[in-house]
């Protein structure tokens, strides 16, 4: 088999060549996921040297065909002919046969197109979005005092929000006092880390009445209408996005002070730590120090979760002279040129799903993450920046970040 | 029944070469329970057999065998009870010597040898019905040296030879390491067939995960002289490989979490 490619406008045409059969299917659909996956969602396969095609080579085909379906790509095969056209007529995928020429480039997908004036490799899309974001926050516990239990708040995750802290479900802070750890939630869907070692994180989801809610001791929750997206996409020039870019071009394109935001992306690498043990388990004058630590807080120690999707929850704003802590925000590696700013950040990683190009919906993306495998791991984003060994901060391939203003509440960070 | 209690052994004590390769090894091993030990290398798995063949004495703690104190014995006196097998598949029999004559030795294994022939007639029968049981044609082939047979072929005979005087402990040191994929799981396959036939209670030094998680009853993961993780039970019929690697990254994480970490995380992580 030999597959060579050209590209059409907004298509990318595959020649194929050879057998399409069980010892070629494998590898022919490897080579197609790998492109879909790294952007190309409009593929044309042109067949007219392809001498077999067997029934192992059409579950390739149907396996990128769905693939390109769920994420809105689309999918054509030219210059079909003699056994081949007729074994995929006969097994009804006739629609996938297309006598359009290779240049007949298929109409893009209607929606409204990006506004220019972004960097290469970054698409802004304004969202119609009346008002910004209401922040509410909860302040119960700093590491390692003892959890302040009148501070506690018990939140609901409706689904017009989305936050992020440390709580536990239960129907009393006290019954959910050993299984405070990380959380995220967003559009009423809670992605949880217990506080164990051994643990897996769980979910919480909306179904009919039921409405997540957690006893949380630390939150920062937004609710209200998310007003802008930004794709991003590595390429030659900029082989990934940390999240201080990212950071930085949210407070560009939004002009705002504080922000509350929702990144969904393919990771490079995430440095981060989550609770181990409960915070509910400290009592007043307990002293916490290394190595003690070890047992409440794993670290990832290295870049974790390359290649999986995480779904990055945080709040920031432009910081002044006023030091962050109290806040609750933690400084952010400032790029070259770029006001100081300070954020909290909390990643659940789930299996690698694809995204579909342009303007997506944030809802629609979440429901299918959380709605799929479960996710793998929920936790605090650190910038790990000890000088010569540090790890750096969290970096993401590709993705979509949907923020906005947070126009309430903006004094509680 | 075999008992490790809180052993210690450090080699080389004292000098640049110093190796603490046990630091309170515990767990009991009960008859009939297929065990295997994970870790990674130089996490003092190969050690721990060791010390129950008796190859060294440990510097601290107690190894019982069906409640006796053994930890001072020298290894040949517990030979009687133990059986081997090695991952050099030519480590375990005599090149030289016939099937049969190598096997005729492990019958003897621990009794008394007098200076009449050792391969009678029915002796060699009863050979040939326990070699036919490894389904590989050897039986034909008793006369023959054994240094003629393939790696996988002198492995399974080693199998045999370790476990026909019912052991009380059977131990197995990466024993399908060396033989290529067909004859590993050809070996494994008994061994797990010996195994659960004699009901012997056996410890299985590996480095293959899907070995840990489909032949044995227990898992032991061992991490720098320490066993880190004991999966039995429910637990054990619940684990599966990427189970066993998120433990291993447990671990890697705990070493990684140093004081410099943790300085870097108090500011951090709020």
């Amino acid at each position: 088999m030999d597959l060579q490619e050209k590209r059409y406008g907004t298509e990318l045409a595959i020649t194929v060549s050879g057998r399409l059969d069980a010892s070629w299917a494998e590898f022919f659909q490897e080579h197609l996921l790998r492109r879909v996956r790294a952007g190309e969602h409009r593929l044309i396969l042109d067949v007219a040297d392809l001498s077999f095609l067997s029934s192992m080579g059409i579950r390739a085909l149907m396996a990128v065909y769905k693939e390109l379906k769920a994420i809105g790509g689309t999918f054509r095969i030219i210059r079909a002919s003699g056994m081949v056209h007729d074994t995929l007529r006969k097994s009804g995928l006739g629609q996938w046969l297309s006598d359009a020429p290779l240049d007949a480039v298929t109409p893009a997908p209607d929606g409204p197109a990006a506004v220019a004036a972004t960097p290469p490799g970054l698409e802004h899309f304004p969202l119609a979005a009346e008002g910004g974001l209401s922040l509410e926050k909860v302040d119960a516990w700093r590491p390692w005092q003892a959890v302040n239990p009148q501070m506690s708040r018990e939140i609901r995750f409706t689904p017009d929000g989305f936050g992020l802290g440390i709580g536990g479900a239960g129907e009393t802070l006290e019954a959910a006092g050993d299984y405070l750890g990380e959380f995220v939630a967003f559009n009423g869907q809670v992605a949880a880390q217990p506080p164990d070692e051994r643990g897996r994180p769980d979910c919480l989801l909306s179904e009919g009445e039921f409405v997540p809610s957690l006893h949380c001791v630390q939150a920062l929750v937004c609710r209200g209408p998310l007003s802008h997206l930004l794709r991003f996409r590595a390429d030659d020039e900029r082989p990934c996005y940390p999240l201080s870019r990212l950071l930085a071009e949210m407070f560009r394109v939004s002009g705002a002070e504080a922000i509350g935001f929702l990144v969904v992306g393919e990771v490079e690498g995430l440095v981060g730590a989550s609770l181990i043990t409960s915070p509910g388990r400290l009592r007043p004058g307990m002293e916490i120090r290394y190595p003690q630590v070890r047992e409440w807080l794993s670290f990832s120690g290295e870049r974790a979760f390359a290649r999986e999707q995480a779904v990055i929850v945080g709040v920031a704003r432009r910081t002044g002279q006023a030091g962050p802590e109290a806040s609750g925000l933690v400084p952010v590696a400032v790029p070259a040129g770029e006001p100081p700013m300070a954020a909290h950040m909390h990643a659940a990683v789930f299996p690698f799903q694809m995204l579909p190009n342009g303007r997506i919906e944030a809802a629609r993306v979440a429901a299918r993450l959380f709605s799929g495998p479960p996710p793998r791991a929920v936790l605090h984003l650190v910038d790990d920046d000890r000088p010569g060994n540090g790890l750096g901060e969290s970096a993401l391939y590709q993705g979509a970040c949907w923020f906005g203003a947070i126009t309430e509440g903006g004094e509680l960070l | 029944m075999l008992e490790i209690k809180n052993i210690h052994k450090t080699f080389f004590p004292g000098t640049v070469n110093e190796v603490k390769a046990l630091q309170g090894v515990d767990f009991t091993l009960e008859d009939g329970v297929f065990t295997a030990i994970i870790g990674t290398n130089g996490s003092g798995k190969s050690t721990v057999l060791n010390a129950v063949a008796g190859t060294f004495e440990p510097d601290a703690g107690t190894i019982l065998l069906d409640g006796r104190d053994i930890t001072h014995w020298p290894e040949f006196r517990r030979a009687a009870f133990i059986g081997r097998v090695f991952q050099n598949p030519f480590a375990g029999t005599a090149a030289e010597m016939s099937i049969a004559e190598n096997i005729v030795m492990a019958m003897r294994r621990g009794k008394r040898r007098g200076l009449g022939p050792a391969l009678g007639r029915r002796t060699l029968d009863e050979i040939a019905d326990r070699v036919r049981e490894l389904k590989m044609g050897l039986e034909d082939r008793l006369h023959n040296p054994i240094g003629t047979l393939s790696g996988g072929q002198r492995q399974a005979l080693t199998l045999l030879m370790a476990t026909w005087l019912r052991p009380k402990v059977l131990l197995l040191d990466e024993h399908t390491a060396a033989l290529d994929p067909k004859s590993a799981a050809k070996v494994a396959e008994l061994t797990s067939e010996i195994i659960a036939r004699e009901k012997l209670a056996a410890l299985m030094v590996t480095h293959s995960m899907q070995q840990a998680v489909t032949m044995p009853d227990r898992i032991l993961m061992m991490h720098r002289g320490r066993v880190v993780e004991d999966y039995r039970d429910e637990m054990k019929r619940r684990v599966r490989i990427p189970d066993l690697i998120e433990a291993f990254n447990r671990v890697t994480k705990r070493e990684l979490f140093t004081e410099p970490a943790a300085a870097m995380l108090e500011r951090q992580y709020l």
